[in-house]
């Protein structure tokens, strides 16, 4: 395992010492299973954005205009 | 719960932000959204046909579906890809399966697993009074 040192503010860290209490989790348990919650939900997020960017507009080129279409049109 | 998308619903969640996406999302978040290989097969074949000069879509597609637990295809019946999604699903535990398919909508409920097209698994899943 790596070490990373991240700067807190001291509502942060009360914040994380509360959750972390009421857990029962270390700091650094409760910062790995938060951190690992979050990147799987940004990289869905980046994922979609990047596939609506490419494929919305070919979408509308095709005919398809709006999610009815592609419920219809879709196996 | 465990939510199970039709390869249309899928398909509607890559390519225009709106409801199946949502559900797509709100599924994943909770890690209880399941896939099988069929879906990513049937997903390729229609972005294939309908977007021949978009040849990164099937990566596009991938990146998000690999979010989904991936369980186990069933082989029958060979001749109705539709009935063999529903039965992966069912026997993989999911509650719902949502689909924007009227036949398959028609089949209803499949011992505990509901059948519901986007907006019924909306209000039902997520939407305040839900399982949550």
């Amino acid at each position: 395992m790596s070490t990373l040192t991240v700067r807190l503010t001291e509502r942060e860290d009360r914040d994380l010492q509360l959750a972390c209490e009421q857990s029962g989790k270390t700091k650094s348990e409760l910062v790995r299973a938060l951190l690992a919650e979050s990147l799987r939900a940004y990289r869905l997020r980046q994922s979609l954005q990047a596939a609506h960017a490419e494929l919305g507009p070919a979408a509308r080129q095709a005919g398809w205009l709006t999610e009815e279409d592609i419920l219809r049109d879709a196996p | 719960m465990k939510v199970f998308l039709d390869t249309n619903v899928w398909l509607s969640a890559t390519v225009f932000a709106g409801l199946c996406e949502a559900i797509l999302t709100e599924a994943a978040q909770r890690s209880a959204l399941l896939t099988t290989q069929l879906v990513q097969q049937k997903a390729h074949e229609v972005l294939h046909r309908k977007f021949p000069h978009v040849p990164k879509a099937k990566t596009l597609f991938d990146a998000i579906w690999a979010e989904a637990v991936c369980v186990p295809d069933v082989d029958e019946p060979a001749d109705d890809n539709d009935a063999r999604l529903v039965r992966a699903a069912q026997l993989a535990g999911a509650t719902v399966f949502v689909t924007g398919d009227r036949r398959v909508l028609g089949w209803g409920v499949q011992g505990s697993m509901q059948i519901l097209g986007p907006r019924e698994a909306w209000m039902q899943l997520f939407a305040i009074g839900g399982p949550n």
